[in-house]
């Protein structure tokens, strides 16, 4: 590495030196010339007050109550605006609503479950929804022996299933379902929105 | 007026950024499930499973269903090496359905083609679903998966679906062929006698309709089976 300098340090530092101490005579009327380009150089365009105030750099003095306000404000004004902006579906889609099915309510993502389960003492519905946990969205009995529940689901593609007594699970009769799983379970199959078509 | 505070000396941009914080933590999509995981499973479990979970969001693959699955085995008490078995199979599918449907697939068709795939449908159906008509085929998928779940072979069900898609059957026309089809089972039918005879029934009903009522239909492409 060391035989590919063309300049030693020295002959470097003496060169540097020399640039500095005898500097390179101004050109004459270099200074006129100069000033004319500049006075000919278009005037800064003036910011609007309103830029100007956002990006000023100034001292901004705020009680601490405004900006929890501020704070509040912003976080409702959150919740609103991905509510807002939440992907729409066109429509829902599910079984024929016999027996065991869910039946979704287009507008409002409602699906509701129902199972007939005669002696039945308690029956809920678990799904990738509420986690899979039995004791999330118990079911109301309606009448001897169906239990009914509704539930509010985001747009997609749902897998679900009953729980009966606590224990046993079960597909929904009427409803699609997906293939067997690891688990030695077909979990029934719900579509919200999904279809375009519908 | 002298200021009541001082601390608060921000200046108007960095005002707006830390009040529009708040919006932003709302309105950000949920998290990848972790502390769900870690309340159902146990530590190494769910560490062994967070790490797949990890790996698949590296990936691109959407990871609410391998939450899921580990959640319904948390709830079904299986065994850890089950749970992580089945959440590390997944991700696998959905890795297959992604390369199967050759890009451009959303997270629901995803998922619907994993499911599909793990029920032994060919992996050039999926993207054969998606060339004979566009739109989104998250419906006719849930269909083949519930014709190949109650005993239709699964070429013979993707060779249905994709003939009824192709024929212009809706959404909602296949979601009744489906119907048709389970009860036909039910009732003592040949399961791909089931299929065949009542998609052809369904793809005649579509043909004797107007054509005013009816979406155009794509010319076929070489190599897709005729109806």
């Amino acid at each position: 590495m060391g035989d590919r300098t063309d300049w030693d340090d020295e002959q470097l530092a003496e060169r540097v030196r020399g640039y500095y101490q005898h500097p390179a005579p101004s050109e004459p009327g270099a200074r006129e010339r100069l000033a004319r380009t500049l006075a000919e150089l278009p005037a800064p365009r003036r910011r609007a007050p309103l830029v100007t105030w956002l990006l000023g750099d100034r001292m901004v003095h705020l009680h601490a109550a405004v900006v929890l306000v501020v704070a509040a404000v912003m976080l409702v004004a959150g919740f609103s605006i991905g509510r807002l902006t939440a992907p729409r579906w066109p429509a829902a889609s599910a079984s024929n609503g016999l027996g065991a099915s869910p039946k979704a309510q287009d507008p409002n993502r409602l699906v509701e479950f129902v199972l007939v389960a005669p002696g039945a003492s308690c029956v809920s519905v678990v799904g990738d929804f509420n986690a899979w946990d039995a004791a999330a969205t118990p079911m109301a009995r309606q009448g001897a022996e169906t239990w009914v529940v509704r539930v509010r689901l985001s747009p997609g593609r749902h897998v679900y299933a009953f729980v009966r007594d606590g224990e046993r699970w079960i597909s929904d009769p009427w409803a699609p379902l997906a293939p067997a799983n690891e688990f030695g379970f077909r979990n029934s199959v719900v579509i919200v929105g999904e279809s375009a078509e519908s | 007026m002298k200021p009541r505070t001082s601390w608060a000396r921000l200046t108007g941009p960095t005002a707006l950024l830390v009040g529009l914080l708040p919006a932003a933590v709302v309105t950000k999509p949920s998290s990848n499930g972790a502390t769900e995981l870690a309340t159902r499973l146990g530590p190494a479990t769910a560490a062994a499973v967070q790490s797949i979970v990890d790996d698949a969001g590296r990936k691109g693959l959407p990871i609410g269903s391998l939450v899921s699955t580990a959640l319904e085995g948390a709830a079904r008490r299986s065994a850890a090496d089950r749970i992580i078995a089945a959440v590390r199979s997944q991700a696998a599918a959905l890795g297959q359905a992604r390369e199967a449907f050759l890009g451009g697939a959303s997270e629901a068709e995803l998922v619907a083609g994993a499911s599909a795939l793990r029920a032994g449908v060919p992996p050039d159906s999926l993207a054969r679903l998606r060339t004979v008509r566009p739109g989104p085929v998250v419906v006719p998928l849930v269909v083949l998966s519930d014709m190949v779940a109650r005993g239709v072979p699964p070429a013979p069900a993707a060779s249905a679906v994709i003939a009824a898609r192709r024929a212009g059957l809706r959404d909602s026309d296949l979601l009744r062929l489906r119907e048709h089809v389970a009860q036909d089972i039910r009732s003592g039918t040949r399961p791909v006698e089931a299929a065949t005879v009542r998609t052809q029934a369904f793809v005649r009903a579509v043909g004797s309709e107007t054509p005013r009522s009816r979406p155009e239909r794509r010319p076929y492409l070489p190599g897709e089976n005729s109806p």
